[in-house]
């Protein structure tokens, strides 16, 4: 399914078949591309149905999961520029309930990744937690893969920054 | 820069960070949230052909009205509007509606699959409740995108 090329329109099951496969790795990708958990279910659709139209306007070429990582990467940035006025800590930063270390981990996660320039966390979400061939993140964000390399080294150069700053406001810590 | 930093190796990342990673790597939504976001995208898919359809009607009875009232020069202008409006929502429809089937069938396979998933993960919801260690759903759906 993955290499099936755009402007190809795959079947009613073949489509269901894309949703289904991607839809958990959408659902994460966004959330660490900066969407509030509470709000990923109602932008996840948006990115399929983004795909749907490229495949019926056969407008792309790219592979499905190809493009629709670059719809994800899309519908965040749009979902992070209609809520930069109201902007929101990490919901798993900001709960007050007893966390584990893991939620804790993921919490400082998200942290630092929203302290990341928009491209080096777009990149850095793509290679590190979506575990895409930089090849395969180069096509999804429209950059040459030395570009998309650079952004990479440069995100976890800043990742570790934000990272050691997230543990400066823990009191735990 | 190493070939196994180019390689997304988070080993190469400071030990907590990369467990961080890992433990990114390993979340996902539940079933239910899945199927409730295939149904959403489906009923997204459905509704764009039926809005097609809808606007089509609507042009058709706006250069109507528009019609009645007026004499010569008017009643051509809003015949011409009526035929715009109607051309550009057959655009949309004809650009749509050839895949209305393959829609449908979609919608019916995912539905058939949504109400499955729906009930199972209903049961095993209510059976067991996820420890805290086990990959989080994501929330709920929102009314107003139903």
């Amino acid at each position: 399914m993955t290499s099936t090329p755009m402007g190809v329109p795959p079947s009613g099951a073949e489509f269901a078949l894309a949703v289904r496969q991607y839809a958990p790795g959408i659902a994460r990708a966004l959330r660490y591309l900066g969407v509030p958990d509470a709000q990923v279910g109602e932008v996840a659709p948006e990115v399929f149905v983004s795909l749907y139209r490229a495949l019926v306007t056969g407008d792309e070429r790219l592979p499905l999961r190809t493009f629709a990582y670059r719809a994800a990467v899309q519908v965040a940035s749009d979902h992070r520029k209609r809520s930069y006025r109201r902007p929101q800590p990490p919901e798993r930063a900001s709960a007050a309930a007893a966390r584990t270390a893991r939620d804790e981990r993921l919490g400082r996660l998200e942290q630092a990744l929203a302290q990341l320039a928009p491209v080096h966390r777009e990149v850095f979400v793509l290679v590190e937690l979506e575990q895409l061939p930089i090849e395969e993140v180069a096509a999804a964000l429209g950059v040459p893969e030395k570009t998309a390399s650079g952004r990479l080294h440069a995100a976890r150069v800043a990742l570790r920054e934000a990272w050691d700053d997230t543990s400066h406001g823990d009191p735990a810590r | 820069m190493s070939e196994a930093f180019e390689r997304g190796n988070v080993e190469a990342l400071p030990e907590e960070l990369a467990a961080a990673v890992r433990d990114a790597r390993g979340e996902s939504p539940s079933e239910a949230e899945i199927a409730r976001i295939e149904a959403r995208v489906l009923a997204a898919i459905a509704d764009g052909g039926a809005a097609a359809a809808r606007a089509a009607s609507e042009g058709a009875q706006e250069a109507s009205a528009a019609g009645t009232p007026v004499a010569g020069g008017g009643v051509l202008a809003a015949t011409l509007l009526g035929l715009a409006v109607l051309g550009v929502a057959w655009w949309n429809y004809d650009l749509g509606q050839p895949r209305l089937e393959r829609a449908r069938e979609v919608r019916e396979t995912v539905e058939a699959r949504s109400r499955g998933a729906d009930a199972g993960a209903d049961d095993r919801d209510a059976a067991s409740p996820a420890p805290s260690g086990e990959p989080r759903a994501v929330a709920p759906a929102s009314p107003t995108t139903e």
